[in-house]
């Protein structure tokens, strides 16, 4: 690309030169952005030459290219192919659509040898292109024409580099071909580059292959009782940091033991940790071709390659991984690394799957939420391009030009020059000539603040908001003012409005104060506002600072108190009024709809994560101690607790009740969880009491009661096995589901008919039938809403299209189920008697036109299933499956608000 | 010790072997199988008592769950991936319809809380008895009764 930039540039006078004056200028200037690499710009420049002179081939591809680099690649593909057989196009073509669709670039490469028949390069590209569409025999047919080629000898890099790529495609029973390929790179490669380096070390690879598969004639051979204490004793020594003594114990084991993967994997371990690569390489490589099964080995060679060679060595160290992979599906961490790999070799399509495949793998591992960022990040679609007049700057409304140009002027002054009098001037120039000009303002409040003139700048701001008064942050800085020149309660006034208009840095500022006048609840308080707001910013490190301290006071207080054995008499009664006040989680619920699937997520995570898996080790516990076996209780509470440096149950819990109390600020409300909440409270205090018997459990402290241990420890199981999980249960059940009984679905159909477009025109037909009013999916209500209505109104719009008075919609609702699972399902099929044709794929493909994008994203979020199925008396139906919910006998009916 | 009644235990992981080995190895022995075409092939080869059932496979290869990928992907709109995650979230079932349809009818306790699907478990009781089901808060004693009455079943 940048060759063909380089070249377009050269041409660049002679192609300008034949459009008129003017177009000629904006080409200038599109090659200048576009030699500079500001491609927005560009862009811009380039579309405006095209509209001048439609048939100027330059401009088009001039707009291809930056429509490319700025990423849009299907605008810059269109635009390219608008130019036909054009070499350039041809080229840029070829190079974008490589990675997606090699076979169709081979082609175009194909092409270009004929088009222009000097150029040698394409037989390479094409070389390239065959090689990603995995057809290495038309991929090596190639760079043999280009090395027949006179001159082929003056572009040795791009051979070279074909030649590794193919020799690191080839299959084991091309070994011999890839060998040769490997040494032609290396004579051919520029003598001590990368490129030489590269292929030598593939090919001491290979050597050192082959000399293992000799050594391991017999394979790997495991290591006898003496042998592998020996072992032991050299990792003890190494742990230890004794490493010459490790050194000389694993050379003599080595001696006695050649053919020991495990002792050559510990000599690799060793030379790292010395510091010798070279040596830990050799010692891993060894411990491959002897156990050329075990992933541990292709792991930890990987990763030296990975990190010991600045990136040299990433597409061997990315095979090693993948081979690890290959051996051990479940080693979930190897695709966070292999994701790593592949985005820093720029692989960004490879760097999202492995993220994917991560959490597929082990969806609750401890790099989850990297590898859901790593899905976000490399998914997230740029936003559309501004419009071509909003890149160009106009003054803004009612403000004259010369204002404008005088504020920009200030601009530079003050930001490239720091030149405050300068700046001055020209802003009170522009203010002269438009004495509302906000902007201006600001620019001089800022100026004077600078100059230390802190009343006129709080006057100057005081007008920028008389003018316009919906400024957040000028608020604040006038807050900020008056707070500096003492004036707490005008500055009070202000924070509060600038917080109300969404400044959220005034929470903190409001929190600050309340601080400084010793309210510290309140401090609290207002803080915790602003974090529910704000989770980065300018203040962010302050508030942070802020917030531990409260915290720190908060402690030494109840502590305090609590020690004075003063209890109750003397605590405040802000602190009694905070332990009564709050919400339940009932009660949050209830006041906000709109958490239930935030909330129900945590819930199950508690019930599945927490209590399902884990706790349910208490009654074995409680059994085993009652028998005098000890371990499994020590066992037990190591996971619970999470000693030996894992990750405990309870602070799972915790994490849990802390996302939940972050749950309850997002919605402006503080949830009262250890206190008031009938469920968490219990809950919450068994959990306490869990870590209390665990601190005192520990090998050779068992308390000499075991009896009442043992009933403490089956207390504890009750309330979290029973009590907790049955009432979590409830609570999960109440918040998602919902019955599908007539009410709610003609009230669809009522919205449906209310809606202008159908209102205006014939009413169709309607039936509904329930097979059942008891009927309860686990899907939030507003979205079954949306799902009916959508597909009522999808099949009344074509309905009444195309059969006018005879248009015909109905509703039918039935239940069914798996005869393999047991998993009944709950069917709504929307019928229509439209005549014009609708298919799965029209469906899979999110037919937009019929509007079922919504209807589809809904089915898959409750894991539904859609497809197009015939009906008596239609034409068609659309059938929507969705897993049935099952409600116990005793529990009520919830429903949500609407 | 050779007379303790056999119990096949059909999981994905370890753990259940594990821990009923841990506390239960006194009253039965267990042997595991990783997956389904596993479990045929150890039933083929000789008899057990009861079979201990896991519910969701997420860990087996996915060449190894039973079920037809093709058709569930065809269910669910095409979408393999989802497809896949039914098979391995229902894989016990899948088993289970295999073991019967392979002519075995040893007692089946399933590791699995029914609790709250009475309907799903009366579907699955008239197909697949005979059966038990485990809920998640049964203790060690529960569970060996349970395995002890299943062993009994004629």
């Amino acid at each position: 690309m940048l060759l063909l930039l380089a070249s377009l540039a050269q041409a660049q006078s002679l192609e300008c030169a034949a459009l008129d004056p003017v177009a000629q200028r904006l080409c200038d200037e599109a090659l200048s952005h576009e030699a500079s690499g500001r491609f927005n710009k560009a862009a811009a420049t380039w579309k405006l030459v095209h509209e001048r002179d439609p048939e100027f081939d330059r401009a088009t591809l001039g707009l291809a290219h930056a429509r490319a680099e700025q990423g849009y690649a299907r605008e810059a593909e269109a635009l390219y192919r608008e130019l036909g057989m054009h070499a350039d196009a041809m080229e840029a073509l070829a190079e974008l659509i490589e990675d997606e669709r090699p076979r169709e670039a081979m082609a175009l490469y194909v092409q270009l040898q004929s088009l222009r028949l000097g150029e040698r390069r394409f037989y390479l590209d094409e070389g390239r292109a065959a090689l990603k569409a995995e057809q290495p025999t038309d991929s090596l047919a190639a760079l043999e024409r280009f090395l027949e080629l006179e001159g082929a000898d003056e572009d040795p890099e791009g051979a070279a580099t074909l030649m590794i790529q193919l020799a690191a495609s080839a299959e084991p029973e091309q070994r011999e071909q890839a060998r040769e390929l490997l040494q032609r790179a290396a004579i051919l490669a520029p003598e001590g580059s990368a490129l030489q380096e590269q292929a030598r070390a593939r090919l001491d690879r290979m050597a050192v292959e082959d000399s293992a598969s000799v050594l391991a004639v017999g394979g790997g051979e495991a290591l006898d009782p003496g042998q592998k204490q020996a072992l032991e004793r050299v990792r003890s020594l190494m742990a230890d940091g004794r490493l010459d003594r490790a050194d000389a114990e694993l050379q003599a084991l080595l001696e006695q033991a050649p053919r020991s993967p495990d002792a050559w994997g510990s000599a690799g371990d060793l030379a790292l940790n010395r510091g010798e690569l070279a040596a830990a390489e050799t010692a891993w490589l060894t411990a491959i071709a002897l156990e050329p099964e075990e992933a541990t080995w292709h792991v930890r060679y990987g990763r030296l390659l990975a990190k010991g060679y600045g990136g040299r060595r990433h597409a061997e160290a990315e095979s090693e991984l993948e081979r690890a992979l290959t051996l051990r599906p479940s080693w979930a961490q190897l695709h966070m690394d292999l994701a790593e790999l592949r985005r820093q070799q720029g692989d960004f399509a490879g760097a999202l799957q492995s993220c994917q495949r991560y959490l597929e793998v082990d969806a609750q591992g401890v790099d989850q939420a990297a590898a859901e960022r790593c899905v976000a990040d490399l998914t997230r679609q740029r936003p559309p391009p501004p419009q071509l007049e909003q890149l160009i700057a106009r003054p803004p409304a009612g403000i004259p030009e010369a204002a404008w140009e005088a504020f920009k002027r200030a601009k530079v002054y003050l930001e490239d020059r720091d030149d405050d009098s300068a700046a001055r001037t020209e802003v009170e120039q522009a203010l002269e000539l438009a004495p509302d000009y906000v902007d201006a303002l600001n620019l001089l409040a800022h100026l004077q603040l600078r100059e230390m003139e802190p009343q006129a700048a709080r006057e100057t701001w005081e007008r920028s908001l008389q003018v316009r008064p919906d400024q957040p942050q000028i608020v604040l800085a006038l807050g900020d003012a008056l707070q500096e020149q003492g004036d707490v309660q005008g500055a009070a006034a202000r924070y509060r409005q600038a917080a109300d208009l969404g400044a959220e840095d005034a929470w903190f500022a409001l929190a600050a104060q309340a601080v400084a006048a010793g309210d510290w609840m309140e401090g609290r308080r207002l803080l915790e506002r602003y974090f529910s707001q704000a989770s980065s910013g300018r203040r962010h490190s302050e508030a942070l600072e802020l917030r531990e301290e409260l915290e720190r006071r908060y402690r030494l207080r109840v502590g305090g108190l609590v020690a004075g054995g003063v209890v109750l008499v003397s605590l405040p009664t802000a602190l009694l009024l905070r332990r009564r006040s709050g919400k339940t989680l009932r009660e949050l619920l209830d006041a906000h709809p709109e958490a239930y699937r935030d909330s129900a997520e945590i819930l199950a995570a508690i019930r599945h994560e927490v209590l399902k898996h884990n706790t349910t080790v208490l009654p074995a516990a409680a059994e085993a101690l009652e028998d005098g076996r000890d371990e499994p209780v020590f066992e037990a509470f190591d996971h619970l607790l999470g000693r030996g440096g894992r990750e405990g149950i309870t602070a799972r819990f915790w994490s849990y009740v802390a996302e939940l109390e972050a749950l309850g600020r997002r919605y402006d409300e503080r949830l009262n969880l250890r206190v008031r909440d009938p469920i968490f409270a219990p809950m919450i205090a068994a959990f306490q009491e869990l870590e209390q018997v665990g601190e005192r459990l520990s090998p050779g402290r068992i308390p000499a009661d075991r009896r009442r241990l043992c009933e403490r420890l089956e207390a504890l199981s009750t309330a979290l096995n029973q009590d907790a999980y049955q009432a979590l249960g409830r609570l999960i059940r109440e918040v998602c589901v919902l019955r599908l009984d007539r009410p709610l679905l003609e009230g669809c159909w009522a919205r449906v008919l209310q809606e202008p477009a159908i209102a205006e025109g014939p009413t169709p037909r309607f039936t509904l039938e329930l097979e059942s009013s008891e009927l309860a999916v686990r899907v939030f209500r507003r979205e079954m809403e949306d799902l009916v209505t959508n597909l009522l109104r999808n099949a009344t719009q074509v309905a009444v299209a195309e059969r006018q008075d005879e248009a015909a919609v109905a509703l039918f609702v039935e239940e069914e189920f798996d005869p393999i699972t047991g998993l009944e399902r709950v069917v709504l099929r929307v019928a229509d008697n439209a005549v014009s044709p609708l298919s799965d794929e029209m469906i899979r493909g999110r037919y937009i036109a019929r509007g079922l994008g919504l209807v589809v994203e809904l089915v898959r979020r409750n894991s539904g299933q859609i497809r197009v199925e015939a009906q008596a008396d239609y034409s068609k139906a659309i059938v929507v499956r969705l897993p049935r919910a099952e409600l116990p006998a005793e529990t009520v009916w919830v429903e949500e608000e609407s | 010790m050779s007379e303790r009644p056999h119990v096949l235990v059909i999981e994905d992981g370890h753990e259940y072997s594990e821990s009923l080995g841990r506390f239960l190895s006194e009253h039965f022995a267990f042997t595991r199988a990783g997956d389904g075409p596993e479990a045929l092939a150890l039933l083929s080869q000789r008899a057990f008592c009861a079979i201990f059932l896991d519910m969701r496979f997420d860990r087996a290869a996915p060449e190894r769950l039973l079920g037809d990928l093709d058709e569930a992907t065809e269910r669910f709109s095409g979408d393999r991936d989802q497809a896949r995650r039914f098979l391995e979230n229902n894989q016990g079932a899948y088993i289970l319809a295999a073991v019967r349809a392979a002519g075995h009818r040893t007692a089946v306790v399933w590791s699995y809380d029914f609790d709250g699907e009475p309907r799903r478990w009366k579907h699955m009781e008239k197909a697949y008895a005979p059966l038990a089901y485990l809920s998640d808060s049964a203790s060690p004693q529960e569970i060996r009764q349970t395995l002890e009455r299943a062993c009994a079943h004629p």
